[in-house]
């Protein structure tokens, strides 16, 4: 039973690992530079 | 598709608009970003040199479960972290973050915490290094290890990782890509030797799971908690590749990447690397009771001379760890001080002309780390009896340090979005979209359960050296900072000409 628990969470890491770097790289072909604006709390050189 | 130059040069506009000039050298790629964060990682250091803890407090389990769990949420935390130095992405890192989402105290207090981990940090991993290399020293030269020869040796080694820091980030990069290689190649031969040629064969599988067994005195729940230390030691300092983000090209994804994947990486290696040393314990209890028990482990499944090769190969890797962990520290430091944050800020900001280092930061770096285990030496030859272990106590206070350090920022972030102060367009390429809030929050739990954890006895002399150091920087604070620290936020007020005249000086010096 501890073997089976213990792979179903190496599985469940691996599984969400992938799917969150999945999630950034999508963001990351599809972001577009003219909606970004750099976070400054002195909004002196936008 | 930009080339190099033309990447490099939107890298220089984009650092010039957060006030700052392009002083250190940007030559890192993406790969060297990564190598840098997986190198002090360095599941060589960590896993193997709190091994003995882990075994201690949770048994073979802590290995499989332990590992596996705290893997889990450190994704969560670096996945927080790097979503941050994608939409900031400067040197100061944390500091910096804290102090643009929230005000430049909660950023000085913010820099002073992960200043204190690192000096834990470094201090560890190169008593670590000490550790395996004293007693293998020992035996070629033929002299006793005791801890006056491990805190020498712990010296030399810092002083080699002074002098190659200061030399050049190319040599370090160099050697951070190698040492990146390196850690695969050691894990997988230590792997390969473990599985063909362990005396008396390994152990089933079940070994590996197994929970309930624990050789301290605590209940096995605590314990296990307890044990923990030795994963989450092991997965800190990947906050280098965001110190290290104005030296990278294309920073506000590579970084990021370098942050998520290090974890990523390491989580898998060192979870393959644990089942084989653990599955090849044919005497969890004489391991336990030795003074290094992954050294136990080795020598008795591998013995003799093959064993000692391992070894070494395991210490080098201590080695290219410590020199990255320096490289970080330093220019968190170097970071902090540009904005005056630290007593004689102006040495530690100034960058070596001809080396393009922040060759004094790197110094003090490499003292403060000497100062932190002479300080336990000595405690221990005034109070031999002080029941706890170096190795311990280090980790945890750089663990705290560093893990409080990270939490501030996921949180300010989360208060600023709540505000409607951080909103969507501030995030950089590398975001979580709508996964970043849950994310975040998961993130911060964790955080303050492994912050308590980590300091409860036996590693109550980390929460005391902690809480001493926390003194010392509200009196810093009160007595002069309050008034006089202006932040990051004071970069901004230097005009675009200031920051250019600045970096033509360094290109002339190069020239």
């Amino acid at each position: 039973m501890e073997v089976f628990i213990g792979f179903a969470l190496v599985v469940i890491t691996l599984c969400v690992g992938t799917a969150i770097g999945l999630n950034a790289n999508k963001n990351v072909r599809t972001f577009k530079e003219e909606e970004h604006e750099i976070f400054v709390d002195k909004d002196v050189r936008n | 598709m930009k080339n190099k130059d033309q990447q490099m040069l939107e890298d220089r506009k984009q650092l010039n608009r957060y006030g700052y000039a392009q002083e250190l050298l940007r030559d890192m790629g993406g790969f060297s970003n990564f190598a840098i964060s997986f190198s002090i990682i360095s599941i060589l250091t960590g896993a193997v040199s709190l091994y003995g803890h882990g075994l201690t407090y949770g048994g073979p389990g802590m290995m499989g479960f332990g590992w596996t769990i705290v893997a889990f949420f450190v994704l969560l935390v670096a996945a927080s972290l790097a979503e941050l130095a994608s939409a900031i992405p400067t040197a100061g890192a944390l500091y910096h973050w804290a102090a643009t989402l929230k005000g430049r105290r909660i950023g000085w207090y913010t820099a002073w915490i992960n200043l204190i981990g690192q000096i834990g940090i470094v201090a560890g991993i190169d008593y670590s290094c000490a550790l395996f290399a004293d007693p293998l020293l020992a035996t070629v030269f033929g002299y006793t290890s005791t801890d006056t020869t491990i805190l020498i040796v712990f010296g030399v080694i810092l002083l080699l990782h002074g002098i190659l820091n200061h030399v050049g980030i190319k040599i370090v990069a160099k050697l951070n890509d190698f040492s990146a290689w390196y850690h695969m190649l050691v894990v997988a031969i230590l792997v390969v030797s473990l599985a063909f040629f362990t005396k008396n064969g390994l152990q089933p599988i079940d070994y590996l799971f197994q929970v309930g067994q624990t050789f301290s005195d605590k209940p096995y729940f605590l314990a296990f908690l307890i044990g923990l230390l030795q994963a989450q030691w092991t997965f800190t300092g990947y906050d280098a590749s965001a110190h290290t983000i104005e030296e990278t090209v294309h920073p506000r994804v590579r970084a990021p990447w370098g942050i998520y994947n290090s974890v990523a990486f390491s989580f898998v290696f060192g979870f393959i690397m644990l089942a084989f040393v653990t599955l090849s314990i044919h005497d969890a209890a004489g391991a336990v009771n030795s003074d290094n028990a992954f050294i136990y482990v080795i020598s008795q499944a591998l013995g003799g001379t093959f064993g000692s090769i391992v070894l070494w190969l395991v210490t080098f890797a201590m080695f290219f760890c410590g020199l990255s962990s320096i490289t970080s520290f330093s220019r968190m430091m170097y970071a902090f001080s540009r904005d005056k944050g630290m007593p004689f800020s102006r040495h530690w900001a100034e960058i070596s002309r001809k080396f393009r280092t922040p060759a004094k930061a790197i110094w003090l770096a490499v003292i403060l780390s000497f100062a932190l285990a002479l300080i336990d030496y000595l405690t221990k030859i005034l109070n031999p009896n002080a029941g706890y272990s170096t190795i311990a106590f280090l980790t945890g206070v750089s663990v705290v340090g560093l893990y409080v350090a990270y939490g501030i920022p996921i949180y300010l972030k989360l208060e600023a979005e709540a505000k409607g102060i951080f909103l969507r367009k501030h995030y950089g390429p590398w975001s979580l979209g709508k996964w970043s809030k849950p994310i975040n929050i998961l993130s911060i739990i964790w955080i303050l359960f492994i912050s308590i954890m980590m300091v409860i006895p036996p590693n109550q002399m980390a929460a005391y050296a902690l809480g001493g150091m926390f003194i010392i920087l509200i009196i810093m604070d009160l007595s002069y900072y309050k008034k006089h620290f202006k932040g990051p936020q004071a970069a901004l007020e230097k005009s675009i000409e200031e920051i250019q005249r600045l970096e033509e000086e360094f290109e002339h010096e190069k020239e």
